[in-house]
């Protein structure tokens, strides 16, 4: 027989079983559970009949023991009757389903909001990652003269491998590989990286193995379980075959677990999807060995690499990067003409790969927290509104001889019943909301896909709420208990002091909070307007993009021919207005950079030049995103026999030549003297490269018949919604080279829409809260007054027949409930303030004390509280006096 | 004058569960007794306060068994009738017997 645990739920439930018959109930029942599982019941059943008797049998052992001597005098009271105190306390709600549904939904919307966005948060904030002490794991990141965050040269790479305070340090390099030989071509992207990867992190494969420092082939591989999944349908039998990853075979070691958290590395987060895959690197892509870092014919100019690595034991994070400064130093010395003006930093992982996410998500916990908190003041509200009401059955009882304790007991029943119904409905609330929080989210946030409902926090909820509730019930019930003649007196419905003041403090709580919630959901909406209305460079509608990388043979002849004829191909299908390649697209591609030297100009420091934004395009790139080109555009026969031509943009043209004109002016790219001069043939309009949030930069632009490359980004304009010609698209491109794949198909507006990302979850996620605030507090507030008003209508009936007016009536009710009104948003006014900070970096092109928000939101607020004050102001005006005053 | 009776319903059902129990019974077994006869699932819950009061009532009997030959075997508290129990078990019924009698809806053949 297993015996039940010390904290087993079993030994948990037996507490509740009288003292002498303990042992032997807990014993008869497991040896029971044991028979009907022997006959064939699931372990499910079996296990929830046990707790349903033993539940059951605590009752029991007490009821029946009551008949004699035996039992326990504390106990006994408070179980007799359970059943009928059950039953009055539903009466009760039935008796007041307004108030009753007020209150539910008050706890069902908090507490559920909160349990979604908890459950999010913390995938973000507080599950560790999948790594191996994954606080030691640190990336390092190149720090450039103007202090951005910048990937590795090899050379670099390789030369802080030396630094003593790291165990461990790997290369990554993210690449996209074309796959052939599984059906059509398809494009994966990935993650070249040095054989110590998997090391470095600890983390082992799921399925088969990952692969280590001295592997015999370099050609393997390691999936995604995402990709395993998707693409393989999970088949075990995927380890062990081959896979051609640009014309090369490449052998499946293992399959990554689906724990195995790990985004694309990017100084920028969020622009680069997560890698589908890991290949072991080799010597031209990722460099190898402590012992080749002096090799002159490693890149120093060229950064592309990310680097992981893990602290060494004796090593902590402020001495990890004192090392790594001064190894950075040393290169600057020792390679004056490329690693001068540089440094180097440490970043933990979990700011590397959550640092972005961090602040808007511990907003948002923070927004959802101030919900429950004035839902609770809320709920508090209408509870002690009831009781109010119910002082004169109160006393009776107590008059009638009921003890303290079954009163008590009567009230906290119905609280605790409040709160469980409250906290079921949050549930599916919680349900609902968690499935539209994690379709809004940004890809930034990470780890979407392993997310579930986190039910800690609706338990948190549940419990806050039913003391709330209990706590409401019980302390004004000892009041009763105690005054009871005086509270006869009170079934004529006059109204404590005391307890007006504590509900009026309450109502300037929820207001204060509302406010709060209320100006920042309009600062983040105003700042989401704002973003949209930028004009991006160009017209994003009906604006189709894809991706076309060449490998294999394809890659070794000049690809020109090859584009020519693709887009020629995409130009014939019908819908489509215009088509052009680029090296990378604007808003949703990569961010390619260039140094520049301009004729006539000193040249800069070494690391201090500032980086210009560079683009190849093919003809027609200019006409197909709709931009001006003053000077002329590029044509097919640019191709440099007859001097390098480039085109730059207005912001280029400004910064680099502000008095003259930028045409006919001579640059050159990088250092080295023998790089041809290029003359500058036009000014193109400007474009956010970097998305709709980010300054135009400074750009040029360089003619693919005058370079080389083996990728573009195609964008297709078309004269009807794009989605409608993505078929056409495929079919043309397949049936003019089969084995070329059409990676990431989407609209300009679905890049846009991604690019808008966290501004757009922070915005609809702090107007839901705001909202839900505001109703809130309205609910407070007209819960308050209508029933300072009920309670008041002798007196208005006293008034109406001394004279008064019934404007003057509604002007009392007004006074009275916009007082609390007034001081609430006088304080939320301070709070919203202080706490504007927080979210000032969050913002785009908007004040966080602009006070023309502040205003708004007050206002949106007085607008709510005198809705609110509607119907008791109206009832009060049509107080009839006779009916009042002889209703006495 | 029928003879008087202060046993409560679950203890005459005890009662009268026992007495089918050749060698006596523990709670389990009781209690399968008792739902196998009558479908009614008494609690344990319930059960030990009721033979507790039996026994000092002086109705019932019990000692501890020795542990059973199993690994992890309990010793169980046994319970046995007393002939003071059968008797008791007899008042009752014959009281519950002198009240039914003449209420028609209880003469055999009668539908309810």
């Amino acid at each position: 027989m297993t015996r039940p645990g010390p904290f087993s739920l079993v030994r948990l439930l037996a507490l509740g079983i009288a003292r002498p018959y303990r042992d032997e109930v807990v014993a008869d029942l497991l040896e029971e559970e044991r028979q009907t599982r022997a006959a064939g019941q699931s372990a499910l059943s079996t296990r929830a009949q046990l707790y349903g008797q033993l539940i059951r049998s605590a009752i029991d052992s007490y009821v029946t023991s009551r008949a004699r001597d035996e039992g326990n005098a504390f106990v006994r009271p408070l179980v007799t009757g359970l059943g009928a105190d059950i039953s009055a306390a539903w009466r009760q709600f039935r008796h007041r389903p307004a108030l009753c549904a007020a209150a539910l939904l008050t706890l069902a919307l908090a507490t559920g909001a909160n349990t979604a966005l908890f459950s999010v948060a913390n995938a973000v904030l507080w599950q560790p990652l999948p790594f191996s002490d994954p606080g030691r794991l640190v990336f390092l990141w190149d720090v450039g003269a103007n202090g951005s965050r910048q990937p590795l040269a090899p050379a670099r790479g390789l030369e802080f491998r030396q630094s003593h305070s790291l165990a461990g340090l790997a290369l990554i390099s993210h690449r996209s590989f074309v796959i052939t030989g599984l059906g059509p071509a398809e494009q994966w992207r990935g993650a070249s990286v040095s054989g110590n990867f998997f090391d470095v992190l600890g983390t082992a494969a799921a399925v088969g193995r990952a692969f280590h420092e001295r592997e015999l082939s370099h050609d393997v591989v390691v999936l995604s379980h995402m990709l395993w999944q998707t693409r393989f349908g999970a088949s075990e039998s995927l380890v062990g075959q081959m896979i051609t990853m640009n014309g090369r075979p490449r052998l499946v070691l293992g399959v990554m677990g689906r724990e195995f958290f790990w985004p694309a590395v990017t100084a920028d987060p969020g622009r680069v999807d997560a890698p589908m895959f890991w290949t072991m690197a080799d010597e031209s892509d990722v460099p190898e060995g402590a012992t080749r870092s002096g090799d002159p014919r490693l890149d120093r100019n060229t950064g592309y690499l990310r680097a992981v690595a893990r602290l060494a034991p004796s090593a902590d994070l402020t001495s990890a990067r004192a090392e790594v400064a001064a190894i950075a130093t040393r290169l600057a010395k020792d390679h004056p003409q490329t690693d001068a003006n540089r440094t180097a930093t440490l970043v933990p992982a979990a700011e590397q790969f959550f640092g972005a996410v961090r602040r808007p998500m511990l907003l948002l916990v923070g927004s959802t927290l101030l919900v429950v908190l004035i839902a609770a003041a809320n709920v508090a509200n209408l509870l002690l509104i009831r009781l109010t009401g119910r002082a004169p059955e109160l006393a009776v009882r107590v008059a009638l001889g009921a003890t303290a304790v079954r009163v008590i007991r009567q009230l906290a029943i119905e609280g605790l019943m409040l709160a469980l119904a409250g906290a079921a409905l949050g549930l599916i609330v919680a349900r609902l909301s968690f499935e539209t929080i994690v379709r809004l989210a940004p890809d930034t946030i990470g780890r979407l896909d392993q997310l579930a409902l986190d039910l800690r926090p609706l338990a948190l909820a549940l419990v806050v709420s039913a003391t709330i509730g209990m706590v409401l019930g019980i302390v004004p019930a000892l009041a009763v208990w105690r005054r009871n003649r005086r509270l006869i007196d009170g079934s004529r419905g006059e109204i404590s002091s005391g307890r007006t003041r504590l509900r009026d403090g309450l109502v300037v709580a929820e207001i204060a909070l509302a406010l709060v919630l209320v100006t920042g959901a309009m600062l983040f909406g105003e700042s989401l307007l704002r973003l949209r209305r930028v004009d991006v460079g160009f017209d994003p509608s009906n604006l189709l993009t894809f991706d076309i990388t060449l490998s294999g043979n394809r890659a070794n002849v000049p690809p020109g021919p090859y584009f020519d004829e693709l887009l020629a191909r995409v130009r014939t299908i019908p819908g489509v207005r215009a088509a052009a390649g680029a090296v990378t697209l604007p808003i949703g591609g990569d961010d390619f950079g260039a140094r520049l030297m301009i004729e006539g100009q000193p040249s800069p420091l070494p690391g201090a030049e500032p980086r210009i934004g560079y683009q190849i395009v093919t003809p027609g790139w200019f006409e197909t995103l709709g931009l001006h080109v003053r000077g002329r555009d590029f044509r097919a026969s640019d191709d440099g026999s007859h001097g390098a031509v480039l085109i730059v943009n207005e912001t280029f043209a400004r910064a680099t030549w502000p008095a003259s004109e930028a045409i006919g002016r001579r640059v050159r790219k990088g250092r080295n003297p023998n790089n041809p001069w290029m003359t500058v043939i036009g000014v193109v309009s400007d474009v956010r490269h970097a998305g709709p949030a980010k300054p135009p930069r400074p750009e040029i632009y360089e003619p693919y018949s005058q370079t080389s490359l083996s990728f573009v980004a195609v964008a297709v304009r078309t004269d009807r919604d794009p989605g409608s010609v993505t078929g056409d698209l495929r079919r043309a491109i397949a049936e003019f080279d089969p084995e070329v794949p059409v990676a990431g198909l989407a609209t300009m507006g679905e890049h846009l829409t991604r690019a808008y990302g966290s501004l757009r979850f922070l915005s609809i996620l702090t107007l839901v809260f705001g909202g839900l605030a505001l109703l809130l507090a309205a609910i407070g507030v007209y819960g308050v007054v209508g029933a300072a008003t009920a309670q008041r209508l002798r007196e208005f009936g006293v008034r109406t027949a001394l004279g008064a007016t019934p404007r003057r009536l509604s002007q009392l009710v007004f006074a009275h409930g916009m007082r609390p009104v007034a001081i609430g948003l006088l304080i939320g006014c301070g709070f919203a303030f202080a706490s504007s900070r927080a979210i000032g970096g969050l913002l785009f092109e908007t004040a966080p004390a602009d006070p023309r928000v502040y205003a708004s939101a007050v206002v949106v607020l007085l607008g709510a509280g005198a809705l609110a004050l509607w119907t008791p102001a109206r009832r009060a005006a049509r107080t009839d006096a006779a009916v009042v005053l002889r209703s006495e | 004058m029928p003879p008087r009776t202060g046993l409560g319903e679950l203890e005459l059902l005890v009662l009268l569960a026992l007495a089918r129990l050749p060698e006596g019974g523990y709670g389990v077994s009781i209690r399968q007794e008792i739902r196998r006869r009558t479908g009614r699932s008494i609690t344990p819950g319930a059960i030990y306060p009721t033979l507790d009061r039996l026994e000092r009532k002086g109705l019932v009997r019990s000692f501890i068994s020795d542990p059973e030959p199993i690994p992890g075997g309990r010793a169980k508290r046994h319970f046995t009738l007393r002939p003071s129990g059968l008797r008791e078990a007899r008042r009752a019924w014959t009281q519950y017997a002198t009240l039914v009698r003449g209420i028609s809806a209880f003469e055999p053949g009668s539908s309810a």
